[in-house]
């Protein structure tokens, strides 16, 4: 819900919070489980299942319906809402409408009694998500066992989901409960730029399929069997996740190894095809620097396995993307000379999608109406992962000559459609382009902000403590500011007012310099505090802290001559937009200049060489 | 003809001989060197106001230095998405710093044109010394030879054009998409433009050891050299040589230019200024090889013969008296 603020900033109007662990039973999560028997028909590209699904309601209210998300009928045709909104394809993809997705539960009973149940259309609807009407209300506590049959078509690759030739890969594939939370049904149908929302539980799952095929999946293999008629059929349980996804390619190249995560040894396959074999060790060093990194702040990785598949080429629709315990990740660059190495398009994608192992994939907000809290998230900590590893310049390029840092990446981002955006939006309140700049780009970039203000230490332990208490439950923005002041010990409303709720920009400036006295400007509405930094004529130096009260702060050398001064001189203002009006010098130091006038007259030298002078 | 003369006399000792007109003349390297130093100087001016007017905006020269400079670029961007919102404009350094950015560029073509001609006025000077056929000090022959070798440079520049587009242009069409190819090919064509500096080298070289200002002749004397066959081998495989050398130079020169950090101002200018002098030197020895190599070419004179053409200050011939 939204309001107008009396300055005329658009403001959210925060949900009341929940209680904690509200999911849980007995520490364990267990709302909704699933277990599936499905067979994999590779020529018709169709996933036919059955299954049971046993749902405890968390809730203290009587429950007279469930809602099922039947998310490939996103896919069904190029009329869908998805697709009209989507119009021009998803991450550069495009949809192929000869091979279309959807999904058509073909029944559903009550366990038990057998009772069927009614469903839209007869199970066979192109809506993403569908009511049925209990026969009788499931209490509070209840719990509710389903039998469903069901057919899911996959699509060309498209949107995380779908096949390539002999490449299939199975996300959001089977009908799935809605979460109900808060008092209401999450109802909202499936838009182009959401994710998904779901509540723990088990999954066993078990797939047929032709044997000559690998698969992975989440959760952990318990087993394979041969079925003697050319099938297999494989088995896993997951246990504590929100969903369950699968991948299956007869010419996928299976690695496993064991990697520490803080302490705890996990297993990680990763299923990469035969051209990338020689880049293994280089997926296994970005999956070892995530899962180490992330169990150190936010809480050791909690699942035994973790399966990393790199899609085949004409598959890249499906990477990039996480699931509970798999994460679908991508190519490393292409680059001659060598210069591959330098291009950390490879790590960035991996860390990303391990991220989300903690954020959502643990704690599980709703990534459709508040997508911040796991992209934004998620690509905070790869800022801080890879800027561990390589070092804030270089962490997203590095060639000897010109690199990048990956907070300088979202900067540019920020800058192309972020500022006007406050970071607290519905995913489908925001264009395609404004969703990256705002929810990724301006989102990590607020958290950056926050941590370099707060201090790395204060800040990691809050972030954990949020990740603590939320771990198996539904959080909101509001939720983590409580958990985040209650153990900063602080208010935090100059943060969430400004750049959460508001789309408030951040900007301080050196009005005027001299000698003797500075006068810095704030002309962003957003006030928070910032360092300046004073160098006298005699060396020494002086930081003052402003809280951005009032619009200006005039600041005095105290009879000391004022040689330099600096606005924000650590750069903790990740969200600031103007960094080129905060330094001010009273005689500028001509070494840079020359040195760097030499470097170009060299080039030129050897230029000249080069060219021979013609002969 | 070249190679009767190198096969009979023996390319070794020639060779013996260029290295050592080369180190005895190594002062001719300065000449070399200075004319390349004063072109870039210029062409360093913009570069210079630029790099002063961004000084004054804080620490971010020493991060452009450092390689930052796609995150500078960002700011910038950062700059104007401050102005579009608060009102106010970028800093008006940034428009000096960008304005030197196509001044540099635009100073470095001119530069490196400009160079063209002084090499042309010293070139004259420097083979006069190698091949011991000076008339007097090294300005005097610089200026006497330049007529010649400017006409000289009308012919080699769309040649050299000409070949070392076409060349590329081959290595272009050879298949071949990986790394290794690439680089393959990048050497070939390294090699190529050694080559056809190397034949350009020999035909001034020609002009000046056979006194001979006629700079259409000896164009047309190297390029049927070149045509010759087996009798351009020995010349072909010394500029192939020379191209090596001249690779291992490149490569050691970029790292040095490269691996220097920017700010390190007295270090950089050190190394590199000798990597200049070294490359400056390198010239000179490949001008005494073409020295060799045009003697090879040219004709013994016989005693009825022996008519000594000089050019005169306008670059026309005029005849000597004959020598005793």
């Amino acid at each position: 819900m939204w309001l107008l603020s009396a300055t005329g900033a658009v403001v959210a109007q925060g949900q009341p919070p929940a209680p904690a662990g509200a999911g849980t039973t007995n520490g364990r999560p267990d709302v909704a489980s699933y277990r599936l028997a499905v067979t994999l028909d590779p020529a018709a590209k169709q996933v036919r299942g059955s299954g049971r699904i046993t749902y405890r309601n968390p809730s203290p209210d009587g429950l007279g319906e469930i809602w099922l998300r039947l998310y490939l009928n996103a896919f069904r045709s190029e009329d869908t809402t998805w697709l009209r909104e989507a119009e021009e394809g998803h991450r550069g993809q495009s949809f192929d409408p000869k091979n279309p997705g959807w999904i058509r539960v073909e029944e559903l009973r009550l366990a038990g009694s057998g009772v069927a149940l009614p469903l839209p259309s007869g199970g066979d609807t192109d809506a993403t998500i569908v009511r049925v009407p209990l026969p009788e209300p499931l209490g509070p506590g209840g719990t509710l066992e389903l039998d469903v049959r069901w057919t899911s078509q996959l699509p060309r690759v498209f949107a995380r989901t779908g096949f390539s030739g002999d490449f299939f890969m199975a996300g959001q594939w089977y009908p799935k409960l809605a979460v109900y939370d808060r008092g209401r049904w999450d109802t909202e149908p499936w838009h182009a730029n959401a994710e998904f929302f779901h509540d723990f539980g088990t999954y066993d799952l078990a797939i047929t399929l032709p044997k000559e095929y690998v698969t992975g999946a989440s959760g952990v293999r318990l087993g394979e069997q041969d079925n003697g008629d050319g099938t297999k059929t494989v088995s896993y349980r997951a246990e504590s996740v929100t969903d369950v996804a699968w991948t299956t390619w007869p010419d996928f190249r299976a690695f496993t190894r064991a990697v520490d995560a803080a302490g705890k040894s996990v297993e990680v396959e990763l299923l990469v095809p035969p051209s990338e074999v020689e880049d293994a060790e280089r997926h296994f060093a970005a999956i070892g620097l995530a899962l180490d990194s992330f169990s150190r702040w936010y809480g050791v990785y909690p699942w035994p396995k973790l399966t990393v598949v790199v899609p085949p080429a004409g598959a890249d629709g499906a990477g990039g993307m996480e699931y509970p315990s798999l994460v679908t990740t991508g190519h490393g660059g292409s680059a001659p000379l060598g210069l591959a190495a330098g291009l950390r398009e490879l790590e960035i994608v991996t860390v990303h999608e391990i991220a989300h192992q903690w954020f959502p994939m643990q704690v599980q907000s709703n990534e459709a109406t508040e997508p911040w809290l796991d992209e934004g998230f998620a690509d905070y900590l790869t800022i801080r992962a890879l800027e561990r590893r390589y070092g804030a310049t270089r962490s997203t390029l590095d060639w000897p000559f010109g690199r990048l840092g990956y907070a300088a990446l979202h900067r540019a981002s920020f800058f192309g459609g972020g500022t006007r955006q406050p970071i607290a939006q519905e995913s489908w309140a925001l264009s395609a382009g404004a969703y990256g700049s705002t929810v990724y780009s301006k989102g990590s970039l607020a958290l950056l902000t926050l941590e370099r203000t707060i201090g790395d230490e204060r800040f990691t332990a809050a972030m954990g403590a949020y990740a603590d208490r939320w771990r198996w439950g539904h959080p909101t923005t509001t939720g983590l500011q409580t958990v985040l002041e209650e153990n900063l010990g602080e208010p935090l409303n100059w943060f969430f007012d400004s750049f959460v709720y508001a789309n408030h920009v951040v900007d301080y400036r050196i009005a005027s310099a001299d000698a003797s006295r500075v006068v810095v400007e704030r002309r962003g509405q957003a006030r928070m505090p910032v360092d300046i930094r004073l160098t006298f004529g005699d060396g020494t130096e002086r930081t003052d802290r402003w809280d951005g009260a009032g619009e200006h702060l005039e600041l005095s050398g105290d009879g000391l001559t004022i040689a330099a001064v600096a606005v924000d001189p650590e750069g903790k203002i990740a969200l600031q937009l103007d960094r080129l009006n905060d330094n001010w010098v009273a005689r500028s130091d001509l070494t840079a200049p020359l040195a760097i006038t030499h470097r170009w007259v060299a080039l030129i030298q050897l230029l000249s060489r080069l060219l021979g002078t013609i002969g | 003809m070249a190679a009767k003369a190198l096969g009979r006399s023996g390319a070794s000792p020639r060779l013996h001989r260029a290295l050592g007109q080369a180190a005895r003349h190594c002062w001719l390297s300065l000449a070399v060197y200075l004319s390349g130093l004063l072109v870039a100087l210029l062409a360093g001016v913009p570069v210079l106001v630029g790099s002063v007017a961004l000084a004054a905006l804080g620490p971010w020269l020493e991060q452009i230095a450092a390689g930052d400079y796609l995150a500078f670029l960002i700011e910038i961007a950062g700059s104007a998405a401050a102005a579009a919102t608060l009102g106010g404009s970028t800093p008006s350094e940034i428009g000096i710093a960008g304005a030197s950015v196509g001044f540099a560029i635009l100073f470095a073509a001119v530069s490196l044109l400009l160079h063209t001609v002084l090499y042309t006025l010293i070139v004259g000077g420097v083979l006069a010394r190698l091949a011991g056929a000076s008339s007097g000090s090294f300005w005097a022959d610089c200026r006497r030879w330049f007529a010649p070798m400017f006409r000289y440079g009308l012919l080699a520049v769309p040649a050299f054009v000409t070949l070392v587009t076409a060349g590329a242009l081959l290595v272009g069409l050879v298949p071949g998409t990986s790394e290794a190819a690439g680089l393959a090919k990048l050497i070939v064509l390294g090699l190529w433009v050694g080559l056809v500096n190397g034949a350009l080298e020999l035909g001034r070289a020609d002009m000046v050891v056979r006194s001979d200002p006629a700079a259409a002749s000896a164009f047309g004397r190297v390029a049927r050299l070149l045509v010759s066959g087996e009798s351009a081998m020995p010349a072909v495989l010394t500029w192939l040589g020379l191209g090596v050398v001249a690779g291992g130079f490149w490569l050691a020169g970029a790292a040095t230019v490269w691996s220097v950090p920017a700010t390190s101002l007295l270090s950089a200018i050190v190394a590199e200024q000798a990597v200049a002098l070294l490359g400056a030197w390198l010239k000179v020895l490949r001008l005494a090889i073409a020295v060799e190599l045009a003697r090879g070419l040219a004709p013994a004179p016989t005693l009825a013969e022996q008519v000594v053409r000089q050019p005169n200050r306008d670059g026309n011939n005029s005849v000597a008296e004959p020598a005793a």
